[in-house]
């Protein structure tokens, strides 16, 4: 499912236009990079959480020409999903 | 910093942000996750702009052993939840290291890590050359270079980051090693094997056979005066030092260190075990002529070596 998608499902359930619903989509993801960036965590009941994690620097080689680079550190966005979904998830049953 | 989010503290911040109730956007959250991850598991893919891709991914069943029981079991087929994070979000989140740039390393850190192992390198050489010039005893070096890529293996394990540094190290230091021990074994040093001590001991009663038995034997071969103990015909005397070798003393004389065997003979009244001279003998060195002695001259070096199998055979 693509974010149209997503949306036009949330405002049909919602009620609300689907201009209304983007911009709500819009703000809350602004909310969740404000809070990933104050290092802090969100806990979404049922669903996961979202979090930042710092990758330490490695060395690469790239096995064609045998050069190294340095890939210095950085922080990734992460998410846990949290225990109901992945029930959810295990109760799949129709494979592929 | 660090705090924790729940659903509702968010909806908060949101109802701040858009100016809308906060019943509304706890209503707009609750309804975005529930639907969220139901499409996540009818259609294992939900995208949402400015967030990143939530998947489910099938990880195939594969065998696994229990650790506690040793039982072999099969893990099932199952879901595994991948998130990748949005283009948008994630240099959001990496601002504070977005200054780093990935850059090529040139020979530099080479260099470094090889800076400290070049000295090792150095004292190892030093060494060698020392060896098989002045006389210390061969399987030292060995040991001692073996000890020394030991003691640059253990600590630098630990590093990880120098890891391949390490390893590309180590196998230049085994090279080096390899070289430099097959060219000792090209030149056999005298057997110092406990076995020959062992029979050294055992062995002074019989020398006299020994000797008796052998010296017609090599100077029918040589067809040569017997040598003369005392003559004058000496290149020169050298004194037993600790450390001392024929063969080392062989080498400086002659040129080749198989001809320890003619100083050997030629000392045989002084020395009764060539493994076991006591230290401050006077051995006599002879005239090379005496023996036919030509390091140039296979031959010549060829008779020695097979006069060397019939001494150590012997003892």
């Amino acid at each position: 499912m693509n974010h149209k998608e997503l949306i036009t499902l949330l405002s049909k359930e919602l009620g609300w236009s689907a201009t209304e619903t983007s911009g709500m989509l819009a703000a809350f993801t602004s909310v969740v990079g404000e809070c990933l960036t104050g290092n802090d965590v969100i806990n979404i009941k049922g669903f996961g959480q979202f979090g930042i994690k710092k990758r330490g620097e490695r060395i690469n080689v790239n096995p064609a020409s045998g050069k190294r680079y340095l890939i210095p550190p950085k922080l990734v966005p992460v998410f846990k999903p949290g225990a109901s979904l992945k029930d959810k998830a295990k109760n799949i049953t129709d494979h592929e | 910093m660090n705090n924790r989010y729940s659903l509702q503290e968010i909806a908060g911040m949101l109802a701040k942000k858009t100016g809308k109730p906060k019943a509304d956007s706890e209503r707009f959250l609750k309804i975005l996750f529930s639907h969220v991850s139901e499409s996540l598991c009818e259609n294992k893919l939900v995208k949402i702009k400015g967030l990143g891709a939530f998947k489910l991914v099938i990880v195939k069943e594969r065998e696994s052993i229990n650790v506690n029981t040793g039982e072999r079991f099969i893990i099932p087929k199952h879901y595994s939840f991948l998130y990748q994070p949005d283009k948008e979000l994630r240099e959001l989140v990496n601002e504070p290291f977005s200054f780093f740039e990935t850059t090529e390393l040139t020979g530099e850190t080479v260099s470094e890590t090889e800076k400290t192992k070049e000295p090792e390198y150095a004292s190892g050489n030093d060494t060698v050359n020392e060896k098989t010039t002045l006389a210390t005893p061969i399987k030292d070096t060995e040991v001692k270079e073996e000890a020394a890529v030991i003691k640059h293996a253990k600590p630098r394990k630990k590093n990880l980051f120098t890891g391949a540094l390490l390893i590309l190290t180590v196998i230049l230091l085994g090279v080096f090693i390899y070289f430099h021990s097959a060219g000792f074994f090209d030149v056999p040093p005298v057997e110092q094997s406990p076995e020959a001590e062992v029979t050294a001991s055992i062995l002074p009663a019989d020398t006299s056979n020994a000797t008796s038995a052998e010296e017609p034997e090599i100077l029918q071969g040589e067809d040569l005066p017997p040598a003369m103990p005392n003559s004058s015909g000496i290149l020169g005397t050298d004194t037993i030092v600790e450390g001392s070798r024929l063969t080392l003393i062989s080498l400086k004389y002659y040129r080749h260190k198989k001809f320890w065997v003619y100083i050997y003979e030629y000392n045989r009244e002084i020395i009764s075990n060539p493994n076991q001279i006591n230290i401050g003998t006077v051995i006599k060195i002879p005239l090379p002529e005496t023996y036919g002695i030509d390091a140039a001259d296979p031959a010549s070096v060829e008779k020695a070596r097979q006069l060397e199998e019939r001494i150590i055979s012997n003892l």
